[in-house]
């Protein structure tokens, strides 16, 4: 059963297109959402969150296409972290979680307080006194209370500390103990997903480069290295992303076992990071 | 509906503390103090002035404030129907208009003046008239530039003081067969304002909520 549906979805807004995205998100997955700034994550997001509507195309979540219809009822299953918190800043913790006790109709306040404290969350303090990462780990604190079935964290590592960020991916795994739960997390620390993604999207300049299967996706491509003498045009259409230096060339192939073929010992076949992956597409697209 | 009406009165929170503190006040004045010597009156008249401005105004001002650090963008991802949202507005501007209709009427008790009454009715149809206008814009396009969308609230509001209330307290007492339009203008024309305030407030409650929904929250 998929958590979130997207047929042919596209939106403009300014100079910015958001075009012809087909995706299918898996229930009981992590999925990591990449691109550089400005490639479309955020849009996206803000499209599932309901906050803007598509031009066109077709948004389900949980199954349900009447997503306006049902927003309120579809959002009491959804939690959501922002890149940037949005909290009214002259608002402390107690008087927040009166409001979300009457915004939620499942909210788990002894789970809410319980992760206040685990956070160390100050709770008398108004949020405009709190720090960045303290924004977040209350974004997190209210994402994780009311019994969602779906998380979408928006960029939800960037601006932790690293301890909180390791403490932070295994809440999430322990969160996938729960087969019903989906997690959709864009970020652009690329190493999060590498521990913890079972899927990864990566979107372009608002175009879907690809969705799949992480490990089928690293087992797909490989980094290549190798001299430069040895690319011809043949070669290089079976490259993507050629990086040329002074001692050789690096680019990803999905023709690696071709190329082993070919060249033997002259090459080098490497597994792949995401982030390696994710630069040397965009490269490869001339950008 | 009760969630959105809570987060509309955590906003309104102090103009509600003033406006009781106001009512307090005009009452306070009405039986205790002889108008004569009460020193207080000129304080009192602005307090009422101001008090009305902002209650006729509030849902602006909830949705200027909401705008704040971006919070609408939180509040609105909460499970919100966005309809409800704006069901909710209009019917707490009708309540916070019936508070501004309280106060004129305790400030009247103070001045006892039958032109009070009029001053309540023009300023109670133009109120509608603007919230209706503004509900056209802010369903189309949210919290978008709100604060510009004050100046709608601003300049109606202004000229009803400057050329209604302002002529009515100047023209008092006066031979209005001399000046027939005046007889209109300040005792016919508020209840054609009032009743084309409340036919468009009801009208927009329905496009709006249609409009609002069709369009992007942020």
């Amino acid at each position: 059963m998929t958590a979130i549906q997207l047929k042919n979805v596209s939106k403009t807004q300014g100079t910015f297109k958001l075009k012809n995205i087909d995706l299918s998100i898996e229930r009981g997955f992590i999925t990591g959402l990449i691109g550089e700034n400005g490639a479309g994550k955020t849009s996206l997001i803000h499209l599932i969150l309901g906050l803007k509507k598509p031009d066109a195309g077709d948004i389900s979540l949980f199954g349900d296409h009447a997503v306006e219809a049902h927003r309120e009822a579809l959002l009491n299953r959804i939690g959501f972290v922002f890149a940037e918190d949005r909290f009214p800043e002259k608002m402390t913790v107690p008087q927040l979680k009166k409001i979300l006790k009457r915004f939620y109709e499942d909210f788990n306040a002894p789970q809410f307080d319980h992760y206040i404290r685990k956070f160390k969350i100050r709770e008398k303090q108004k949020f405009k006194d709190y720090s960045t990462g303290e924004r977040m780990k209350l974004s997190l604190a209210i994402a994780l209370s009311h019994n969602a079935e779906l998380l979408v964290l928006d960029e939800p590592t960037s601006n932790l500390d690293p301890n909180f960020r390791i403490d932070l991916l295994e809440i999430l795994q322990e969160l996938m103990e729960d087969e019903n739960m989906t997690i959709l997390f864009s970020t652009h620390i690329t190493s999060d997903l590498d521990s913890i993604a079972d899927y990864i999207i990566m979107i372009d300049e608002g175009e879907l480069v690809f969705h799949e299967e992480k490990d089928l996706l690293l087992e797909k491509y490989r980094k290549i290295k190798g001299p430069v003498e040895i690319l011809d045009a043949q070669t290089e259409d079976l490259l993507t992303g050629i990086k040329k230096t002074t001692v050789g060339f690096e680019a990803i192939s999905d023709e690696h076992r071709a190329l082993e073929e070919l060249y033997g010992s002259k090459i080098l076949t490497e597994q792949l990071r995401i982030d390696e992956l994710m630069h040397h597409l965009k490269k490869g697209k001339g950008v | 509906m009760d969630k959105h009406f809570y987060l509309k009165l955590v906003y309104s929170k102090w103009t509600l503390i003033f406006t009781a503190i106001v009512i307090v006040l005009n009452l306070a004045s009405a039986l205790l103090l002889d108008p004569g010597t009460a020193g207080l009156m000129p304080v009192l008249n602005l307090a009422n002035v101001f008090i009305v401005l902002y209650l006729t105004a509030n849902y602006m001002n909830v949705h200027v404030l909401m705008t704040y650090n971006k919070s609408h963008e939180f509040f609105m991802a909460l499970p919100v129907n966005k309809k409800e949202f704006i069901r909710t507005d209009y019917i707490f501007h009708i309540f916070m208009t019936l508070l501004s209709i309280l106060v004129i009427f305790t400030f009247s008790l103070v001045h006892d003046g039958f032109h009070h009454l009029f001053g309540m009715i023009m300023i109670t149809g133009v109120n509608l008239l603007i919230a209706s206008l503004y509900y056209t814009f802010f369903a189309a396009e949210w919290f978008k530039n709100v604060n510009i969308m004050v100046a709608l609230y601003l300049v109606p509001m202004g000229f009803t003081f400057m050329f209604y209330y302002m002529p009515m307290l100047n023209l008092l007492g006066a031979d209005l067969s001399m000046i027939p339009q005046w007889e209109f203008i300040l005792y016919t024309l508020p209840y054609f304002v009032l009743a084309a305030g409340i036919l468009t407030f009801a009208v927009t409650y329905f496009t709006a909520q249609r409009q609002a929904a069709r369009s992007d929250v942020i």
